[in-house]
């Protein structure tokens, strides 16, 4: 038997995640974007008396009449729990100064036919006293049971956890058959094969659903009248005073700009520390369990240090930055300052073919492309959301990071600017801005290339300022980088044990008699993936690249951030371990690398700036062409996202090592 | 002041506005489900260089839109009280 479910529908910024958040905790397996709530998320959560439940977090809507690919998931999933007949609820979460509004929704989801609670959040807003009048509002004149709650400081989740089961309970007893009523079956035909099908949806369809929701609040204010609203009178948000300067043409993008900085230079300069003590605890560890291991197994001990080791320090050492970056994103969204960026920028990124919502998937490029590009569901154009997900990979993710961190070392000295602006800190926000550059260009290009037509509009809603003082804030990135940890995780396990295979073996080499030690360890160079960078070396030449950077690039095709535990396991295998200085950190064993046959430094400034150059413009994730092809149902855009990337890499890499030689 | 009509994009900034009607148009539905309806009491709070986009408060709440979205909304101003054409009854 199925379990039962909760729905939690209401209007965008009412705070649903957060009341979703604060009761599930890090129970819950995929996270959306801060803000944007594109996949309907669930948990498990259990309940006094039903015991085991649901939790579905929906994306947030204005009515059941969806535009947008987001509000269509939130839609479709309600319209279709009012046909199946399995108890569920519908927890319709209002922002309490701001009823009026929410009322729309309330009364569509009422003809459902489903059980439904009420829950009147964000009551810190509101004078509470006068909230008693509109809860008992609710239950004489809606007849639906409502309670207050504020689900960032955490106040009412008991009552709220407790109505649900109520709620529930009642709605497992009575469950009945339902039988699709009319409002759904008219619903299903207009909606139910998604969304292409309403953009051809009659003039009449069009002025049905008009005249319906003008007779829906013609009902409401009615039956408003005798709601006691003015006795809670919101109470001041936050001064609205910073959008004189946040809002303003010039100043307003100089902040933009200066928050974006502050972000860099926390990134790369504030997360070094922690990374620096992830790197000694995996150089320590992985010293520990070579000593336990190597008198036992020497080939177990070679795959577990010289393999696995890296490829999961490799994966850790980012942790730290991706929790900031992170945080930095909830922090913007939280405080009420995205929504003013993404409508400052509006009229710039229209110019370009983007909206002003690609603000916010595109800020989430930063951190990663894959849920970022699922951002873009809030888009209404389809040829401005597809502009958008085809420039997102140009907005450098978190994975490349560690690569353009690894790599800065090599090109740019340390050392300050004024005393507090690293140099490397510079340079790394450097390449971020060329990829915005590219990013704009790119989306120009699309705006007159892609043959799409469609409706294109902007209409957000401005929160009031707030502090961002939720739990959200450390939940959101902690839950990202347990995702991170365990999706990127696994790949970079399975390809770095590849690697190893790959070249710890050799043709010519019998595996066996290597693993028992009766061979010799092939030199990289003869192994299985030396014959192949060697294969790749005429094409990566005249980037400026040889057979070893070949092969940390067929194992980053698959995701970039493989790189340097690539370069960890090749720099790890390559020389004879007891060889005394073998114990010295990758970045020095890659320093003393030199160009075959010369005494030139393999990653000399030329070769390191065209392999950055390299990594800030291809499309070397999977995970990215996978989600490219689900957000556009079709294996052409990814391909053609694929191939112009790669391209772009190809000729950018080449004319900045051609011209820096 | 006389009572004055204009579509929103046109419409005076900081000043009570009242919603006479919507083109008919893909917008109008979006934007009666946001709030604005016939009836409804409006105030233009920012506008950004070149009017666009420009930030309207309505229902107790901040909407920001395009100035081409707010061509669809028809608003009426000046010293007249303001009809509420919900209920005519009442003013």
């Amino acid at each position: 038997m199925s379990l039962p479910r909760i729905f939690l529908a209401g209007n965008p910024n009412s705070g649903k995640s957060t009341l979703f958040n604060a009761l599930t905790g890090l129970h819950h397996k995929t996270a959306n974007f801060p803000g944007v709530t594109v996949e309907s998320l669930q948990a498990e959560i259990e309940l006094r008396t039903v015991g085991q439940t649901i939790l579905v977090d929906l994306p947030g809507t204005y009515s059941l009449y969806p535009q947008s690919q987001d509000e269509w998931v939130a839609c479709q999933a309600l319209v279709q729990a009012a046909s199946e007949g399995l108890p569920t609820l519908v927890v319709v979460v209002v922002d309490a100064a701001n009823l009026n509004r929410s009322m729309l929704l309330i009364s569509q989801i009422q003809e459902l036919g489903l059980a439904m609670q009420v829950v009147l959040n964000k009551c810190d807003r509101v004078a509470s006293p006068g909230m008693k009048g509109v809860v008992q509002w609710f239950e004489n004149e809606m007849k639906i049971k409502a309670l207050v709650c504020d689900a960032r400081k955490g106040l009412g989740l008991k009552e709220v956890s407790k109505a649900f089961d109520q709620r529930l309970s009642e709605a497992v007893h009575s469950a009945a058959s339902n039988e699709p009523g009319n409002w759904a079956t008219s619903w299903n035909q207009v909606f139910g094969q998604g969304l292409e099908a309403q953009n051809t949806a009659s003039d009449a369809v069009r002025a049905r659903h008009s005249a319906e929701t003008i007779d829906r609040y013609r009902r409401i204010n009615q039956s408003l009248k005798t709601c006691p609203l003015h006795e809670t009178k919101a109470k001041a948000a936050l001064p609205n005073g910073p959008d004189r300067v946040l809002l303003h043409p010039v100043g307003g993008i100089l902040v933009f700009v200066a928050v974006m900085a502050l972000m860099f230079q926390a990134l790369f300069a504030w997360a070094s520390y922690p990374m620096d003590f992830i790197e000694n605890i995996m150089l320590w560890a992985g010293e520990n369990l070579r000593q336990i291991l190597e008198p036992h197994s020497p080939a177990l001990s070679h795959l577990v240090t010289k393999g696995l080791m890296p490829g999961i320090g490799g994966v850790l050492v980012f942790v730290p930055q991706i929790f900031l970056l992170f945080l930095f994103l909830v922090l913007l969204e939280e405080s009420g300052y995205m929504a003013r960026v993404s409508y400052l920028m509006d009229r710039n990124l229209k110019r370009i073919g983007l909206n002003g919502k690609s603000i916010v998937p595109m800020l989430g490029g930063f951190a990663c492309a894959v849920p970022a590009i699922a951002a873009t569901r809030n888009i209404v154009s389809w040829k401005e959301r597809l502009s958008t997900i085809m420039v997102l990979p140009l907005m450098s993710c978190s994975a490349r990071l560690p690569v353009y961190a690894l790599l800065i070392q090599f090109a740019v000295p340390e050392g300050y600017i004024l005393g507090i602006f690293s140099l490397q800190g510079l340079t790394m926000m450097g390449l971020y801005l060329m990829g915005v550059v590219a990013a704009v260009l790119s989306a120009l290009v699309m705006k007159f290339w892609i043959r799409e037509k469609g409706p294109s509009y902007f209409m957000l809603e401005i929160p009031a300022y707030q502090w961002p003082v939720s739990r959200n804030l450390w939940q959101v990135p902690l839950r990202y980088c347990l995702n991170f940890v365990q999706g990127a995780g696994k790949v970079i396990v399975i390809v770095s044990l590849l690697l190893w295979v790959l070249a710890s073996f050799g043709p010519g080499h019998k595996i066996t008699e290597t693993l028992t030690g009766k061979a010799p360890t092939p030199a990289l160079e003869q192994s299985y993936a030396g014959v192949l960078g060697k294969a790749l070396e005429p094409a990566i030449r005249p980037l400026g690249f040889d057979w070893k950077i070949g092969i940390a690039l067929v194992t980053s095709f698959a995701a970039r951030e493989v790189f340097v535990g690539t370069m960890a396991t090749i720099y790890g295998l390559e020389g004879d371990p007891n060889e005394e200085g073998n114990q010295l950190r990758l970045k020095e064993r890659m320093q003393k690398d030199t160009v075959e046959g010369s005494k030139e430094p393999l990653f000399n400034r030329a070769a390191v700036w065209s392999l950055l150059v390299f990594y800030a413009f291809a499309l070397q994730c999977m995970s990215t062409v996978a989600a490219t092809r689900q957000e556009t149902r079709s294996w052409k855009w990814p391909l053609i996202q694929l191939f112009y990337l790669s391209a772009l890499a190809y000729l950018a890499s080449l004319a900045v090592y051609q011209w820096s030689l | 002041m006389p009572q004055r009509e204009g579509s929103l994009d046109q419409a005076p900034m900081g000043v009570p506005l009242l919603i006479v009607r919507l083109d008919e148009s893909d917008l109008s539905l979006k934007l009666m489900e946001m709030g604005c309806l016939p009836g409804e009491k409006l105030e233009i709070v920012h506008r950004a260089s070149g009017g666009d986009p420009l930030a309207i408060k309505v229902m107790e709440y901040v909407l920001g839109l395009r100035s081409r979205e707010a061509a669809a909304v028809w608003v009426s101003w000046g010293d007249t009280p303001l009809r509420n054409l919900w209920n005519p009854q009442e003013s």
